[in-house]
């Protein structure tokens, strides 16, 4: 249990030393260790490993998604929901992020940005929800394809996903 | 002789005589040797020589007695005689036959206080040496008390012998060490509880348990305290392996709410698909929400190629 704990340290020291000590990691980290936040952290790691068996459980455009993220944090609350989806959009630096979408659905408000490097290739996607019952961040980091993400809308079958489809055939 | 007397006087006028040549000057003038060109100065010095005695007198008796004049010595003795004094009427008829300033009337009692001066000293004398027996036995005493061999008893007698005025001389390189054992004895028996049951009496004791219920309380928290901890530690323990059994249930079916879960190692594989599976479905299902968009950067969409 405490090598478990001393290896999480370790590796987390050294993501922390090696990633972009950026505002979005700041505001993660400042999270982490608080009792009403639930975090989940997938590290690039383990993104490798999943790659490998990504293709025997997925469909292909899934594989290919998962295949190129590196990271993945997911960090989610309950209380003071609309209080640290605020807080969150502040601490965005906007000169890194561009804003994909803002949205607002069903008394929940929604960001999705985006952080590039050249014209094409994105390093990073985030989602922002924030309602009155729930605030959820997640950063999803790698080459995405927006593309490939319109597809597993359709493939995962959710409502209204046929719906990014049809802008795109227009 | 004369000569230097009259360098004396000289000097006396200029203010520049000592001390010591001033008295020189006053014994001369009282002396009946006093040179015929001197007697000018002679009432002069016999003045000075009158008051510096009444103030001597007025000091003593002003400081020490609080008495201004002789009348009173008189009634004093009278009263003395007629066995009417107070003990401090005594202290202050002897205090007075004792100094120098007796006057001639009085002389002849100076006998009477002298031998109860005497008495009085000698009879405490004897009350010292009736408790502590002779100066032989404290020497035995002494020698049995470094040998820690002494009774209570007999130490009491040394220690009554050392607070007493009349230690020998060879005895007075240990009065500091006993002084000190004295002094330290009163320090200890004001918070000795021991000391105090043993000493008073059953009523004095009910009024000091006020005083000792603290400390006893003070006993009892420290076992508490003791015992809290070896409660605290097992129920760390317990509570240890309780969570590593859960920890293990929950590997299988994950709860994630209030948790830093970092996932990275390789049995947790599937776990992290699942949870990327969810990620990616969650953004996809919020990117589609497009019937409520607020704003949408068509730009950005077109260098994603979304649109091609």
């Amino acid at each position: 249990m405490n090598k478990l704990f001393l290896l999480l340290a370790i590796i987390f020291m050294s993501f922390t030393s090696n990633a972009q000590t950026d505002a979005i990691d700041n505001f993660f980290e400042s999270y982490q260790d608080d009792n009403d936040f639930t975090m989940v952290y997938v590290s690039p790691k383990m993104f490798k490993m999943v790659a490998k068996v990504a293709g025997d459980e997925l469909d292909a455009e899934l594989t290919s998604l998962v295949k190129d993220l590196k990271g993945l944090k997911i960090l989610k609350t309950e209380k003071d929901a609309r209080k640290y989806y605020k807080e969150a959009v502040k601490k965005i630096p906007t000169n890194e992020y561009e804003i994909l979408m803002t949205a607002r659905d069903d008394g929940q408000n929604i960001k999705i940005l985006t952080k590039s490097k050249g014209d094409d290739i994105i390093e990073e996607v985030l989602l922002l929800v924030g309602g009155e019952s729930e605030f959820i961040l997640v950063s999803f980091v790698g080459n995405i394809n927006l593309n490939d993400l319109a597809k597993i809308a359709s493939s995962l079958d959710i409502e209204g996903a046929e719906h990014l489809e049809k802008l795109g055939k227009e | 002789m004369k000569y230097n007397i009259d360098n004396l006087l000289e000097k006396y006028w200029n203010a520049e005589t000592s001390l010591q040549e001033e008295t020189q000057l006053r014994s001369y003038f009282s002396s009946n040797d006093v040179a015929p060109e001197h007697y000018v100065h002679a009432p002069l010095f016999s003045f000075i020589g009158q008051q510096r005695e009444e103030e001597t007198n007025i000091d003593i008796f002003s400081t020490l007695t609080g008495i201004q004049s002789y009348d009173e010595i008189d009634t004093l003795v009278d009263q003395y005689l007629a066995v009417n004094t107070s003990l401090n009427d005594e202290a202050i008829l002897k205090h007075y036959f004792a100094s120098n300033n007796v006057k001639t009337k009085h002389k002849e009692l100076i006998p009477l206080f002298y031998f109860t001066d005497i008495a009085s000293n000698i009879s405490s004398n004897i009350d010292i040496e009736k408790t502590i027996l002779d100066y032989n036995n404290i020497d035995n005493l002494l020698d049995k008390y470094f040998n820690a061999e002494t009774s209570l008893e007999e130490e009491n007698t040394l220690k009554l012998y050392f607070s007493s005025n009349n230690i020998k001389d060879k005895h007075k390189t240990y009065l500091p060490m006993f002084q000190f054992l004295k002094q330290q004895s009163s320090v200890s028996s004001n918070t000795n509880i021991a000391k105090t049951i043993d000493r008073h009496d059953p009523s004095e004791i009910f009024d000091k348990e006020q005083s000792s219920i603290p400390v006893l309380n003070n006993k009892a928290k420290v076992i508490n305290f003791r015992r809290l901890i070896s409660a605290l530690a097992a129920i760390f323990v317990i509570g240890f392996a309780a969570y590593n059994i859960t920890k293990t249930d929950t590997n299988k079916e994950p709860q994630y709410k209030g948790k830093f879960v970092m996932l990275d190692s390789e049995e947790e594989t599937a776990e992290a698909l699942e949870i990327t599976k969810q990620a990616l479905a969650m953004l996809s299902r919020r990117m589609n929400t497009s019937s409520k968009t607020v704003s949408y950067s068509v730009s950005k969409a077109k260098t994603a190629n979304i649109f091609r």
